[in-house]
């Protein structure tokens, strides 16, 4: 089966700044894929394109094999959640999506049992009458993300979704997300939070001044780029310090040894932290380790290890 | 492609912000009648021909009381009696009369009186007529030595005048302001990230601007007709040839959605829209001679003045109701407020392009 | 700033030059002359410029034909022993001028003045020191009203819950609020009046009573602007609401027309609007000049400064109130 969301050798730049520089992308058909980066990585202009918002410069982007400029067929295939609200506050949910329904072009018949079960999808079903300007923060985002699924499309793209979202509603707008994913739709999903990315995504690819610089499942990345777990050992007498570190960089599998802040830090080679070895080597020493904490590497390591910035500067 | 859904969905906010805002849309067909009644009372001052009279009689003696009942007695003036000098002479000098009379504290018939003028162009007419009351010691002016007045065509009271004069001057006046305060929907799209969304649904923006320009065309038109419907039916105004009247206020509803367009894409902010928008209509309606007619101005602002729609809509109506006019006779109004109306919506669709960065080929 | 100075200067001139003919209308002038021959510049003396066109008419029905068609705007019959004046009903301007030259052209004009001691009322207003004075009132109602709506919005936006959370107290805090709107609508008249009076020559009487009249204006503004804000609707359509109720207390007090042929009707209404009010003290101070006195602001004075203390208070309670809301919500 073909990809549903198809992007290759997407180009947009302001002026002389190149905001988007060659990203391909390619979601298929029950696959979330995130597109991870800091604030200003190119993201939302990348989405953009997707979605038909905005023109590149070159590169094309095909939804279930139609150019998303060709016209509304392709349009009518793509369920887009815009970072901004989209919505009016003086009329209720219900109102709101009705509207949007219709700009998807929803056949009346069928508009209203769109609306309630989008309603339902994202929880506002006892709500859908009231103002929208009564609603929460977190909801008024929830109704915004049903605005992009009363017309079933093919490929959903959500563009931050969970920004100055609650726990309980970013937890809702997950297991929607899921269930869309599970019924078989596309999915592509931007983000600067790597929890988001990690929980959600099939794949990621990492974007940075306008360039996707790797692409692959998370575990895989993590594994392969932020190496293992980072151990960090305290011992009882810090004069024994040097000792610990040559008895560390002694073990096998174990990696890149340093002292710092009172503590011995050490990387594990593979995903096996190797803790077992580490206090037995330690206390044969006549080391007494007085705590050790893990580290388990996430995507903002990776990140890190790629660009040497942090995700969220 | 027809944009029938692009309709459906804005007749669905429109429908539900109706439904919330009842009573502000009734005022926003009541407010203009209120406005009607308060013009067309001020204007039909300016139709009454009647010289007014200022006097100060602080003794009220029978001889000036007669003297005083004498002057009223004349149809061609009316007393307005003051309490002290100041505020008669404020008076003269403000216009609100043509002259003032002072009677001394002793005074009779055939005695002189003060009389403070102001140089309008009513003070010695007035003189005249205020002197022949007052001289008791000689034979009054007699009628036939007075001109009379003839009124041809319709005889109408002069508040009827005024109405008639600020019943169109104010429909007129509100399509602007309806067109204007409307601009509001289109900001609101812009603002707020609605067309950029849009772009992203089957449907196409330049439907969503259509369909904005028609809700607003739709607005200034109902608007107008209720207007026209009451007017004639409450103040009995009959506006002339009925599909002169239509296809002026089609067109002058195609005003209001240009400019609903126009300034939708200049306008920052909605409340700009609910602020400046009835500011800069109110000025527009001056120029185009909404508050009074642009045939009492000097010709040079007269002619400026046309660059205001109201004032070829103003042109077009008045000669439907005063000069029994037929449509013909007004095409040349109509088309040039179609112009305006086509180059507002351009200009706006132009400026729209700019500003969105729209640069999606042609769906 | 825009809205604040410049369009009030630009309304001015607009109205003015509107109104600066409002003595020589330009029209078209049937004149049937029975009798005597009549030269235009004995009968209209006042209007041998430009404005006045005179068209010769043989006899009446021809004179009365014309005016009926549209052709002239109003006709006279003078010097035959049956004067008249032939208008249109609906054109009632050039009607007033055609009845004032029949009058003049009438025999006994001669017998003018015989009992009477004309005294000069000391000038004119001109219709641009007139509404040089009207759109001051009216776009410092404007400027107040933008100034009241948003401290509105602060109040509404817990803005002020806020500014409990200060060291200053309520007191100060409105105090200070109020006292920055009243200087604001202050420095926005008197620049107004400088400028007026600096570019148009508009005098606006003795400063000292302009001065006190401009206080209670300014107080009045926000009286107004203070209970209009109080009508329970949402932020965007309150900004509606109160340009629009602006602009009908601007009419309903005579703002847009020239005083001269108002009706009676509108004294009385505009009394009871202090805008109305306004434009009364200011331009009775204007007119009357070195001779107006206290007397001749004090209505004006009284009734704006009532409406401004009812305003204030009733936006000094609302404020408290939403003091309050915000220790309520703070809890």
């Amino acid at each position: 089966m073909g990809a549903v969301l198809e992007a290759r050798g997407l180009v947009k730049a302001f002026g002389a700044r190149r905001a988007v520089d060659e990203v391909d992308i390619a979601v298929e058909a029950g696959e979330v894929v995130g597109l991870l980066g800091p604030n200003g990585a190119g993201k939302t202009t990348t989405i953009s394109m997707i979605a038909g918002v905005l023109r590149p410069d070159s590169g094309t982007v095909h939804v279930d094999g139609l150019d998303i400029r060709s016209g509304p067929a392709a349009r009518a295939r793509l369920g887009l959640v815009t970072q901004w609200l989209t919505l009016y506050h003086d009329i209720s949910g219900r109102e709101n999506l009705e509207f949007w329904g219709r700009m998807h072009d929803v056949p009346r018949k069928r508009l209203r049992a769109a609306v309630d079960r989008a309603l339902a999808d994202v929880g506002l079903h006892d709500r859908a009458d009231d103002r929208v300007d009564t609603y929460s923060g977190g909801m008024q985002r929830r109704l915004n993300i049903a605005v992009a699924l009363m017309h079933d499309p093919a490929l959903l793209v959500l563009d931050e979704p969970c920004v100055g979202v609650d726990p309980q509603s970013r937890n809702a707008i997950f297991e929607l997300v899921e269930a869309r994913r599970d019924g078989g739709v596309a999915v592509l999903y931007t983000t600067h939070y790597m929890e988001e990315a990690e929980r959600l995504c099939d794949r990621v690819g990492i974007i940075d001044a306008g360039r996707v610089i790797e692409e692959g499942a998370p575990a895989e990345l993590i594994a392969r780029l932020a190496g293992g777990t980072s151990l960090r050992i305290r011992v009882t007498d810090p004069a024994e310090h040097e000792k610990a570190v040559k008895v560390l960089a002694g073990i096998k599998g174990l990696r890149g040894v340093t002292t710092g802040d009172g503590a011995v830090c050490v990387r594990s080679k593979g995903s096996d932290p190797h803790i077992a070895a580490v206090v037995a080597e330690l206390l044969d020493a006549g080391i007494t380790p007085s705590s050790i904490d893990l580290d388990t590497p996430s995507l903002e390591d990776v990140f890190l290890e790629l660009t040497g910035k942090a995700l969220r500067d | 492609m027809t944009a029938r859904h692009v309709w459906a969905a804005f007749g669905v906010v429109g429908a539900a912000r109706l439904r919330r805002n009842r009573f502000v849309v009734a005022v926003h067909f009541l407010l203009p009648l209120v406005f009607i009644g308060v013009v067309g009372v001020a204007l039909g001052g300016y139709g009454d021909p009647t010289f007014v009279i200022g006097v100060l009689d602080s003794t009220g003696t029978a001889d000036t009381e007669r003297a005083i009942a004498t002057i009223e007695a004349d149809p061609d003036l009316r007393v307005r009696r003051y309490d002290d000098d100041t505020s008669l002479r404020g008076a003269v000098l403000r216009g609100r009369v043509a002259v003032g009379i002072v009677f001394p504290d002793v005074w009779r018939p055939g005695d002189d009186v003060k009389v403070y003028a102001g140089e309008g162009e009513s003070a010695v007419p007035a003189l005249t007529l205020v002197d022949a009351g007052l001289a008791a010691d000689r034979a009054p002016v007699t009628a036939a030595e007075l001109p009379t007045v003839v009124a041809v065509g319709s005889q109408l009271s002069s508040l009827q005048v005024g109405l008639g004069y600020a019943a169109p001057a104010m429909t007129v006046q509100f399509a602007i302001v309806t067109g204007l305060v409307l601009s509001s929907t289109l900001v609101e799209l812009r603002e707020r990230g609605f067309l950029a969304r849009i772009l992203a649904t089957p449907s196409a923006v330049r439907d969503v601007l259509g369909q904005v320009g028609a809700g607003s065309w739709q607005a200034a038109f109902a608007q107008a007709v209720f207007l026209i419907v009451v007017t004639s039916l409450a103040f009995s105004i009959e506006w002339g040839d009925l599909l002169g009247v239509t296809l002026v206020t089609v067109a002058l509803a195609g005003v209001a959605m240009g400019l609903s367009v126009a300034f939708g894409t200049l306008f920052r902010g909605t409340r700009q829209a609910y602020t400046l928008g009835p500011l800069l209509a109110v000025i527009l309606g001056m120029l185009g001679g909404t508050f009074w007619p642009l045939r009492i101005v000097p010709a040079p602002l007269a002619v400026l003045g046309h660059v205001s729609p109201a004032a070829w809509a103003m042109d077009a109506y008045t000669a439907l109701e005063f000069y029994d006019a037929s449509w013909v006779d007004v095409l040349a109004d109509i088309g040039v407020l179609w112009v305006m109306a086509l180059t507002l919506v351009t200009l706006g669709a132009l400026q729209l392009r700019g500003t969105l960065h729209l640069r999606r080929l042609a769906a | 700033m825009l809205v604040g100075l410049v369009l009030p200067v630009v309304l001015t001139v607009l109205i003015a030059a509107a109104f600066s003919r409002e003595e020589s209308f330009a029209m078209r002038l049937g004149i049937t002359a029975t009798g005597d021959t009549l030269s235009a510049r004995v009968v209209v003396p006042g209007y041998a410029e430009d404005p006045v066109e005179l068209i010769p008419f043989n006899d009446r029905a021809a004179a009365s034909a014309a005016v009926e068609s549209g052709h002239v705007d109003a006709a006279v019959v003078v010097g035959g022993p049956a004067p008249a004046v032939i208008v249109n009903g609906y054109r009632p301007v050039p009607a007033r001028v055609a009845r004032a030259i029949a009058y003049l052209s009438a025999e006994d004009a001669a017998r003018a003045g015989s009992h009477v001691q004309l005294v000069s009322a000391g000038g004119k207003i001109r219709p641009l020191d007139y509404f040089a004075i009207s759109m001051t009132i009216l776009f410092l109602t404007f400027l107040i009203w933008g100034a009241v709506r948003s401290f509105q919005e602060e109040k509404e936006g817990r803005m002020l819950a806020r500014l409990a959370a200060t060291p200053s107290r309520p007191h100060e805090i409105l105090a200070g609020k109020y006292g920055a709107m009243f200087a604001l609508g202050l420095v926005q008249v008197g620049v107004l009046i400088a400028v007026s009076g600096l570019v148009f020559g508009v005098n606006w009487g003795q400063p000292l009573l302009v001065a006190v009249l401009a206080l209670a204006t300014v107080g009045a503004a926000l009286g107004v602007a203070s209970i209009l804000v109080t009508v329970p609707v949402r932020p965007e359509r309150r900004a509606l609401i109160g340009m629009v109720s602006m602009f009908l207390l601007a009419v309903l007090g005579g703002q847009f027309f020239p005083p001269e042929g108002l009706p009676d009707v509108f004294d009385r209404i505009a009394r009871f609007t202090p805008n109305g009010q306004a434009l009364f003290g200011f331009t009775n101070l204007a007119a009357l000049g070195k001779a107006s006195t206290f007397g001749t602001i004090a209505e004006p004075l009284a009734v704006m400064s009532a409406v401004a203390c009812v305003g204030i208070l009733l936006g000094v309670v609302s404020a408290r109130r939403a003091f309050e809301i915000g220790d309520g919500a703070a809890k």
